[in-house]
């Protein structure tokens, strides 16, 4: 069953301004921040809750335990048996999944409209009794271990991410992936299970959103009634400060173990937490190396050289500084991978020496609007976006302001920006290396 | 919403609200003068536009030994107009924040560009000129020859790659559908420009294709607009006539292996020959695929995640093309699983061979794919893309209109039919992509075991014995 559908940019016309998302919010007794988002487009609703807990909240010898946790959300809760949650979404004709980040853990069910109620009981009880048993505990450690094996340890270039923040980041909770590690997945216990869920799953820890087709009234009447008589009994959660030491020289791996098809070089820059103004100008610095094929990486390793087959770069933004990755793979696998790192450092430091021009930042500024309107498309997305912007920055409506901010961005900043955090002792970087592939 | 004045009864799931009345979006059709039919679906909520051309021609039209011949004309389409350079569109579309892009499926190619409607007027002519003026340069040929042999050498590291490539050998010996709709190293060596322009020439023409417009549009308008853009484009009046027919069943369950060093894990393929997209039985091995493999909360799904813990998921599919597509159960599992994984799945495909289904599992399924439709149909372009299904495999007209009623009046009867029609727990094809030192003995249970290279090739001497 194949349909030849694509998925393609849309934003309601509604508010005032390219893809604005109209929405109210409050605050329940018991802390936990709650957004409407009212949409009768079509007959869908989404609710998206989002806890500000990821891998960074983790206990050091329990590496990957926050995404193992939220399998285990989906097994069962006080009257909901193991097994249930995804029949009771599927039998409804929804759809559910989640996600876990070094900073967040989201949940989310999208339903037909008319089986809201559903969504409210099953994250309310969750939230509010979660049950998790022996078996379901022992079943999900096989689930992630293989989640792990399929995603990082057998497939080309898996364990990059493995390996950058390792390199990246020394003291500060980011230095492991989300996924963990076989031995600290295994050392969980029922017990942890309990600490981590009565510590950090707790209404005032948390972001709802509801979004879609619903009538405001009755829908914030049902958020009162399922999500009111759950307690917040903990202190405030703090967020470890960062306090990892800038980098003061390249930090480099070279990996010939692995099989990979064809050598690569990627890199990986220490910048600004997410949402500061330099966070945005290098988001669009990485518009301008390589979003599209008129960009600068593509055209010159790519097109021009013919060295690459494939060329990125994209900001993985975080809570706390996080990483610009770039990265080359070349075209044939007895490559050579000093003359991909050359031209890709070439590269780089022109954007870095010489000028990024207007024209290019437009461009990048006209992507960013077509990319946001495209992640807006459904109800789904914009929940997501809501919840994200309520948990990070205590203000939902930067869903509103976030395109602005980014035309607001000048030259300046973009040239500066580059000049500040694209440098080699700024940089973590992992060479790949095939068989064939002549070293360096 | 509950009665908010009675207690709140966590005990039992909410009842749901009134049902909400769903219908399929209206969609139009019109015919330009140069014979192109335009279909169109209007919906003014969001300010962005989507444009889809499909030209009746896909991988399966690849002559033999010139395997991923579609795809490079798809490759080429977007690299260079008699007015302007590769250079030149990729400029024009980054600029407005746009995408385009053109792929091969099995039985179409097709061009994709999505703009915010301020721009759909640089949309129009970037298409136009795609489709009338592509020039196929030299120079652009030699790069995607290039870019093919790296994609086609990664693909080659990714287990799941080469159990599917085995696989549809295997299904599908001597038919187009056994052929790598990508290309092999030795094919786009081989592939000269002469080729590119005989496909382009042969098939790219108005009336073999027509086009899918979604969103913010007028279709008047559009449909003006159109025309004049694209007023030279012609092209003779032509039927294509499938060349090929079904493949045949295998008469006995097959095992193909591949080695992948150092890996971890098995990327599993079980299945055989499958449906085409128009068969009448379509819906009802829907409902059945998708209580076999098709969703979460199916039977191999439950069996081999939340019951054994061998994988992260696992599904099924009947990939439905013109002619009798591959069904088949796709999974990775751990290497010392690898076995028991199998087992289970033969196991899960005969029970449905043996037993009907519970009315609780079957309303079960019906629930769920009558409840998600409105989900499927959230945006513009999902609806066209489910108009160009009826187009392009010649469904009814109203056959979204009518799908949902469809599907609720399947019965088990129904369902146990098609299972025993077309599912054959005996005449399977077994791929895999891992440890064959480790898996070979005990995969031997199931039937013969042949083991080949990542080019798909026979390994004449084993290398384990």
């Amino acid at each position: 069953m194949r349909t030849i559908a694509l998925e393609l940019p849309t934003f309601s016309k509604n508010g005032m301004s390219s893809g604005h998302i109209s929405f109210e919010e409050f605050r329940l007794e018991n802390g936990l921040r709650v957004i409407l988002h009212e949409d009768h487009t079509s007959a869908v609703v989404c609710l998206d809750i989002a806890y500000h807990v990821g891998s960074k909240n983790e206990d050091l010898s329990r590496r990957g335990f926050a995404h193992l946790f939220e399998h285990l959300l989906f097994d069962g809760s006080a009257h909901v048996p193991r097994g249930k949650f995804d029949e009771y979404i599927t039998q409804a004709g929804g759809h559910d999944n989640a996600y876990t980040t070094e900073d967040k853990t989201n949940y989310y069910e999208v339903l037909p409209a008319h089986q809201l109620e559903l969504a409210l009981w099953l994250e309310s009880d969750r939230m509010l009794e979660f049950a998790a048993t022996e078996i379901g505990l022992a079943t999900q450690k096989q689930v992630v271990k293989e989640e792990k094996r399929e995603r990082y340890d057998n497939t080309p270039y898996g364990s990059l991410s493995i390996r950058m923040n390792r390199l990246a980041y020394t003291q500060y909770p980011y230095w492991w992936a989300v996924i963990g590690d076989m031995e600290t997945i295994d050392a969980a216990t029922l017990t942890d299970v309990r600490t981590f869920f009565e510590r950090f799953y707790v209404p005032e820890n948390a972001v709802l959103v509801l979004a879609g087709d619903f009538d405001r009234e009755q829908a914030g009447e049902g958020i009162r009634r399922y999500f009111g008589s759950i307690p917040n009994v903990v202190p405030p959660i703090v967020q470890p400060p960062f306090d990892d030491p800038d980098l003061s020289e390249e930090r480099r791996v070279i990996v010939d173990s692995e099989p990979v098809p064809l050598p690569a070089v990627f890199y990986a820059y220490r910048v600004p937490p997410e949402g500061s103004r330099e966070h945005l100008a290098l988001d669009l610095l990485t518009d301008i190396l390589s979003s599209g094929e008129s960009s600068r990486l593509y055209r010159k390793l790519v097109y021009e050289l013919q060295i690459a087959s494939e060329t990125a770069s994209y900001v993985d933004g975080r809570e706390m500084p996080g990483l610009l990755y770039l990265y080359a793979i070349h075209r044939e696998p007895h490559g050579a991978i000093g003359e991909l790192e050359a031209a890709l450092q070439e590269a780089v430091s022109e954007v870095v020496l010489h000028e990024v021009s207007e024209t290019e930042l437009q461009k990048a500024k006209n992507k960013v609007e077509a990319r946001t309107v495209a992640s807006r498309v459904t109800v789904q997305g914009r929940a997501d976006q809501l919840a994200h912007a309520a948990l990070f920055y205590e203000d939902a409506n930067r869903v509103n302001s976030l395109l602005d901010e980014y035309g607001s961005i000048t030259l300046e900043e973009v040239r500066h920006a580059a000049g500040r955090y694209l440098k080699t002792s700024n940089r973590c970087s992992v060479l790949y290396l095939t068989g064939e592939s002549i070293p360096e | 919403m509950n009665d908010n004045a009675s207690p709140l009864d966590r005990s039992m799931p909410p009842k749901p609200g009134p049902l909400t009345k769903v219908s399929f979006p209206k969609f139009e059709e019109g015919t330009l003068s140069n014979g192109l039919e335009v279909w169109t679906v209007q919906n003014h909520e969001q300010p962005i536009v989507s444009l889809s051309l499909y030209v009746r021609a896909g991988s399966s039209l690849d002559p033999r030994h010139r395997e991923g011949l579609a795809a490079s004309v798809a490759d080429l389409l977007t690299k260079g107009t008699a007015r302007r350079s590769a250079t030149e569109i990729a400029e024009a579309i980054d600029f407005i924040g746009g995408s385009l892009n053109a792929s091969a499926g099995w039985d179409a190619l097709t061009v994709n560009i999505s703009v915010l409607t301020k721009y759909l007027d640089v949309a129009i002519d970037l298409l136009s000129d795609i489709i009338q003026h592509s020039t196929f340069p030299d120079e652009e040929v030699e790069r995607m020859r290039l870019q093919r042999l790296a994609g086609i050498r990664q693909a080659k590291a990714d287990a799941g790659f080469l159990a599917d490539m085995v696989f549809s050998k295997l299904v599908f010996a001597g038919h187009p559908y056994g052929q790598q709709p990508i290309g092999t190293e030795h094919s786009i060596l081989e592939m000269k420009r002469e080729d590119i322009l005989q496909f382009a020439r042969q098939y790219l023409t108005p009336s073999n294709s027509f086009l899918t417009a979604a969103g913010d549009i007028v279709p008047d308008e559009f449909r003006k607009l159109l025309e004049t853009a694209t007023a030279s484009w012609s092209g003779p009046a032509r039927e294509i006539v499938m060349s090929y027919g079904d493949a045949s069943m295998s008469a006995h369950t097959q095992v193909g292996l591949i080695n992948r060093e150092g890996a971890v894990q098995s990327a599993l393929r079980v299945g055989h020959l499958g449906i085409r997209r128009n068969t009448p039985d379509f819906l009802a091995l829907s409902a059945l695929n998708m209580l076999l493999g098709g969703y979460f909360n199916s039977r191999i799904n439950l069996n081999l995640r939340e019951v054994h813990g061998y994988t992260y998921g696992a599904r099924s599919f009947f990939d439905t093309r013109m002619a009798a597509g591959p069904f088949a159960v796709s999974t990775e599992v751990r290497t010392e699983v690898t076995v028991r994984a199998v087992e289970e799945i033969v196991s899960e495909i005969s029970r449905a061979t043996q037993l009907p289904v519970e009315e609780d599992e079957l309303r079960m399924v019906k629930d769920y794919m009558i409840g998600s439709f409105p989900l499927q149909i959230e945006t513009p372009q999902q609806v066209a893309g489910r108009v160009a299904t009826i187009v392009l495999y010649g469904l009814e007209r109203n056959y979204w209109d009518t799908y949902r009623e469809k599907l609720s009046a399947l019965t088990s009867v129904e369902l146990y039919r098609v299972a025993r029609e077309y599912l054959h727990p005996s005449e399977l094809t077994i791929t895999a992509s891992g440890n064959v030192q480790a898996i070979e003995a005990g995969m031997a249970e199931f039937g013969e075991v042949k083991v080949f290279d990542d080019e798909g090739s026979l390994v004449e001497t084993p290398v384990f014995i």
